[in-house]
């Protein structure tokens, strides 16, 4: 869907050039939701708009569908932003036109449509996001939520293939981020829209994306599927954020505090198995006892996972056969020191 | 009681009504030229601004030094300095035609650099959306600047008619007919303050209205 090739992006500031991204190298497929972390700083907001070209990169193709969207002439850009819907962070409404007239601003815009054909499009697209009611409210009257929705509508209006989310969720408050991040990945599995968000709370990337990218510093730290890099974080800032979005402390912190000799494990589980008791078979099977110190278990988008530091209460031998009965369940088991 | 009839028993009420009606004339007329060529100046001004749609340094400094020249020129002195081009206008230079032309010139940088402001107020993130879903430059201007600004529209057009309101006074004094024409020839040269009086009155009166007016349109037009 979109190959993002050695794309580099400065802004000057009085008159010095601030490097925002340094040669980004990505591929995004097709249907997925691809999302893109990092503090503020790190340059995502600059990535993000380079999609759409509202920033133009200095440096660096962007092939979308294996079009370099940078050669694109004005009219090509135009048809394209026309079908690759945004959503921002403060939602950009029009606050002197209706709900169903903002919605329709897209629409009209293409010069392609009847007045009837909008009206009808307006009301399906009303429905989908459940704001059929408020069709001749002004946003002003709206909740920060029902205002996102409003925005999603607005976006998808020109039935895009590409949906890009500028921090949709960082105004709105915890129930209602559940809500929108639940509608986009409604709409990304009805319609097989690809999406790309950009944000900074690691709660919105475990809950919707496929695949993660980091930024760091203007440049991609490391990238994956989300259940890849969130339960083996390879990159210190990655670790950082993944420890302070978990409120965990670092295992050898936790060793050091606990005062503990023992052998210390980190076991990782994926998918099904996160609900069988896996533990209990192998301490009955092997003889050992385990304490768990710290753990997590929970979903990352639909995939259930589990994330425990035990404690082995045996010989180092029985710690090898532990090692090896987890391995043979293919379950991630890493050793973190005596 | 006796003595405040008494004062006013020398105006000619008939005269007082003519000027009145001569000095709406005025502003009514050149508010429709000021707005016509005050507008497109103002988003001229907005989009070539630095950081805009069409930042142009060069263009923009041009245009605002030219509305900086005429806004900082004293009205009196652009009234007697625009007397030949008025003449090439209308035809004449005096009257409630004579005035309108350096009414227009002298309220239009005014209004235009209004424009300007309000135009630079709407939410940037309105514009970046607007290009995000393809609009062509005609279509943010139109379809979404403009109309997100009509209430600051509204009012800036306010404060220019009720600017006009004065300066369309001011040109009684080269005989441009009206309220201040009036208060010139009968409350200065004929020593009837009773006459300066009244007219002031009903300039009180007109710009009170306009702008309770003005306000009322504003209040109607904003959505929040």
């Amino acid at each position: 869907m979109i190959d993002i090739e050695g794309v580099s992006k400065h802004y000057v500031v009085d008159g010095n050039p601030i490097p925002a991204i340094s040669d980004i190298n990505l591929r995004i497929e097709p249907g997925e939701v691809f999302g893109i972390i990092g503090a503020s700083g790190a340059g995502k907001s600059t990535l993000i708009r380079t999609l759409n070209l509202l920033e133009r990169p200095d440096a660096g193709r962007i092939l979308v569908d294996g079009s370099d969207i940078t050669a694109f002439s004005k009219e090509e850009l135009l048809a394209y932003r026309r079908t690759t819907g945004m959503i921002f962070q403060h939602f950009n409404l029009l606050g002197a036109k209706t709900v169903g007239d903002n919605v329709r601003f897209p629409l009209k815009l293409t010069g392609k449509y009847t007045e009837a054909e909008m009206d009808a499009r307006v009301d399906e697209l009303l429905d989908l996001v459940e704001l059929k009611d408020h069709r001749d409210k002004y946003p002003a009257q709206l909740s920060g939520g029902q205002k996102q929705r409003v925005g999603i509508a607005r976006a998808l209006a020109n039935h895009p293939k590409l949906l890009l989310c500028d921090e949709a969720t960082s105004a709105l408050d915890p129930q209602t981020t559940q809500a929108i991040l639940r509608l986009l990945r409604d709409i990304n599995q009805r319609f097989g829209l690809t999406i790309v968000l950009i944000t900074h709370e690691m709660d919105v990337i475990r809950a919707v994306c496929d695949r993660v990218a980091v930024l760091d510093k203007g440049r991609v730290a490391e990238h994956g599927l989300v259940t890849d890099v969130l339960l083996h974080p390879k990159h210190p800032v990655t670790r950082a954020m993944v420890r302070e979005s978990s409120h965990h402390e670092e295992s050898a912190d936790l060793a050091s505090t606990l005062g503990l000799s023992g052998l210390l494990l980190r076991v990782t589980f994926l998918g099904e198995i996160t609900y069988q008791p896996v533990l209990e078979r192998i301490a009955v099977k092997l003889g050992v006892s385990f304490s768990i110190l710290e753990g997590v278990i929970g979903r990352i988008k639909d995939t259930p996972y589990g994330q425990l530091t035990v404690q082995v209460m045996g010989s180092a031998e029985d710690v090898e056969r532990v090692e090896a009965a987890f391995a043979e369940q293919s379950i991630h088991c890493e050793v973190l020191g005596s | 009681m006796s003595l405040f009839l008494e004062l006013f028993a020398a105006i000619d009420w008939a005269d007082i009504g003519t000027a009145t009606v001569e000095t709406l004339t005025m502003v009514g007329g050149s508010l429709v030229f000021t707005i016509i060529f005050g507008l497109p100046l103002g988003i001229v001004l907005f989009l070539t601004g630095p950081r805009q749609l069409l930042a142009h340094k060069q263009v923009y400094s041009f245009l605002s030094l030219l509305v900086n020249l005429l806004r900082s020129m004293p009205f009196v002195i652009l009234l007697i300095l625009m007397i030949p081009v008025t003449v090439a206008l209308v035809g004449t230079s005096i009257g409630v035609v004579g005035a309108i032309p350096p009414l227009v010139v002298g309220a239009t940088p005014f209004f235009a650099r209004l424009v300007e402001n309000v135009l630079r107020e709407v939410d940037r993130g309105i514009i970046e959306a607007s290009q995000a879903m393809g609009a062509t430059l005609r279509q943010i201007v139109f379809g979404a600047v403009l109309p997100e600004a009509f209430p600051g529209l509204l009012a800036a057009t306010t404060v220019t008619a009720i600017a006009l309101v004065s300066y369309a006074a001011m040109s009684g004094v080269i005989g441009g007919g009206g309220l201040g024409d009036l208060a010139i020839r009968f409350g200065y040269q004929r020593f009837q303050t009773e006459v300066m009086f009244v007219t002031v009155a009903i300039l009180l009166i007109l710009v009170q209205l306009l702008q309770m007016f003005g306000d009322r349109l504003v209040h109607r037009f904003t959505r929040s």
